[in-house]
């Protein structure tokens, strides 16, 4: 069961509610009860509180607008709530619980706990970054509040996205250092929750290696985004400062294959192009592997382009990882023609950025469909 | 007399175990989660001489063994109980549905077959899985490598 089915179904057992719709929103529970509910109640009652405030608020907002619509009387203008970033993080105190203990809520002060704090940071730095940069409105587009669980299992070499929530591991430190350490690493697991509730790129092959590099894109967009650097002064590194190695990472976009080269983990094995696709049956089709040639093609658009890589080459990301034309088992070709016809779209058939993103392409290796 | 008895049929167990272990390749379990780091976990390499090592996986590399000793002859019968339960020849290739996001995946490689279990991220429900009939590929799968691990203090 998913994590928010999981809770959903605890709130509703919880409470009482006799329901078979997916959701608890369907409960009579007045949001006042809830927030009360988020702000006392224990861990597993506070994300089901949390779950269907953020689900509450859409539905009583389309509601709203239903009625509005229903009526021939003049129309108010309906004005949505400002979006707002709702962080929690909890630890996980070196289990494997989820979420875990609270240990930190949206505007409380700094915990003095390293891993809580950069997760608690780097989570708002990743709404600030698409609520900024294209209006989006946290991960689901819907205001979905953000937890965390830091301090997962016993030098849990990982970091990821359950579907729900983030979960960081500390790092062995002998081979990784703790996972809260690269903004990157944040703005890639959250956007594995962005392109699942868009693209839903299939999570195997070509499809699955686009999926791994679009969190590569705009986690290294979230980190560029921080530092206020453009395409040329970004390292385009993904996980720095995560290998204990010295000035190593763990991907490259700008030269993939080259961010690590040591006798523990050996060398990078990932292409720059399609001459080098890894065909593999590890790793779904090597979908952390082949996604070295999708993130080279980004890397040379937005330095084609020049200035801050999130204005037009993410913008052209953005639009096509929420472009309905693309199918959830798109390849690389068909995700590249997307990325050509959305350029074409923004900003004109025969426009600089359009021939930027068609040369990317072409460079490595890949003919857009 | 109850207790030789035991004795002798572990014995006799054991030995067909070793002459049917000695004609086929290590028992290969991977227990990998997926997350930023691609796949990173555990891998076991039971031989068929009741040796075992476990090393490290952090993407496609597997890393030098990082521990290894020798399973007791009753760690052997256990696991032979299970392998018999589970059948290994008859398990499907793939179970738990089709790969998603930040799965875990748990890989058995026995007797020339393998059988990949993919299990939401984290595991999912576990206690689900574990409550399922006693037959069940996913709960013997789960079971095997709960019993690797205890039984290599992991």
């Amino acid at each position: 069961m998913s994590g928010s089915n999981r809770y959903g179904r605890f709130f509703m057992q919880s409470y009482g509610c006799e329901s078979t719709h997916r959701h608890s929103i369907f409960c009579i529970v007045p949001p006042h009860v809830l927030r009360e509910i988020a702000r006392h109640g224990n861990a597993a009652q506070r994300n089901a509180a949390l779950d269907t405030l953020a689900l509450d608020t859409t539905m009583r907002t389309q509601r709203m607008a239903f009625q509005l619509l229903a009526t021939s009387a003049p129309r108010p203008v309906l004005t949505a709530a400002a979006p707002q970033v709702h962080r929690t993080i909890y630890t996980a105190k070196n289990t494997q619980t989820e979420p875990g203990t609270l240990v930190r809520s949206e505007g409380q002060g700094a915990s003095g706990d390293q891993e809580v704090d950069e997760a608690y940071e780097g989570l708002g730095s990743t709404f600030d970054f698409y609520l900024q940069n294209y209006q989006r409105n946290s991960i689901d587009d819907h205001g979905l509040p953000l937890i965390a669980t830091v301090h997962y299992d016993k030098k849990f070499d990982n970091a990821f996205w359950d579907g729900h929530q983030m979960v960081f591991g500390d790092g062995d430190g002998v081979i990784f250092n703790r996972f809260t350490i690269s903004l990157d690493v944040i703005g890639h697991e959250l956007t594995h929750g962005v392109t699942g509730s868009e693209a839903n790129l299939l999570y195997s092959g070509q499809s699955g290696a686009l999926n791994e590099s679009v969190s590569d894109v705009f986690g290294s967009l979230v980190k560029q985004y921080e530092l206020k650097q453009t395409a040329s002064e970004a390292d385009w590194l993904i996980g720095a400062g995560l290998l204990t190695f010295k000035d190593q990472a763990l991907r490259s976009m700008k030269a993939p294959g080259t961010a690590y080269d040591n006798n523990v983990l050996g060398k990078d094995p990932q292409p720059a192009d399609m001459q080098h696709y890894v065909r593999t049956a590890q790793d779904n089709g090597g979908v952390h592997i082949n996604s070295g040639i999708p993130n080279h093609a980004f890397y040379l658009v937005a330095t084609a382009l020049g200035g801050n890589a999130w204005v037009k080459a993410g913008q052209i990301w953005y639009d096509t990882i929420r472009d309905r034309n693309l199918r959830r088992t798109a390849t690389f070709a068909a995700f590249a023609g997307r990325t050509v016809a959305n350029a074409k779209r923004r900003y004109g058939t025969t426009s600089t950025e359009q021939k930027a993103v068609a040369d990317a392409w072409n460079k490595v290796g890949v003919k857009p469909a | 007399m109850r207790v030789g008895l035991a004795l002798l049929g572990f014995l006799i167990s054991g030995t067909n175990m070793a002459q049917e272990s000695s004609q086929s390749a290590p028992l290969v379990l991977k227990d990998l989660q997926g997350g930023f780091a691609g796949e990173t976990g555990r891998v076991w390499t039971i031989s068929p001489d009741g040796g075992y090592t476990v090393a490290r996986q952090i993407g496609l590399k597997e890393l030098e063994p990082d521990q290894q000793g020798r399973l007791t002859l009753e760690q052997w019968a256990q696991l032979k109980i299970l392998l018999d339960r589970m059948a290994v020849s008859a398990l499907p290739r793939q179970l738990g549905g089709a790969p998603q996001v930040n799965a875990r995946r748990i890989t058995l490689s026995y007797g020339g077959q393998q059988s990949v279990l993919n299990l939401p991220p984290a595991g999912g429900d576990p206690g689900a899985s574990r409550s399922a009939a006693s037959d069940d590929p996913t709960r013997l799968i789960l079971k095997l490598a709960d019993d690797l691990r205890a039984m290599t203090g992991n």
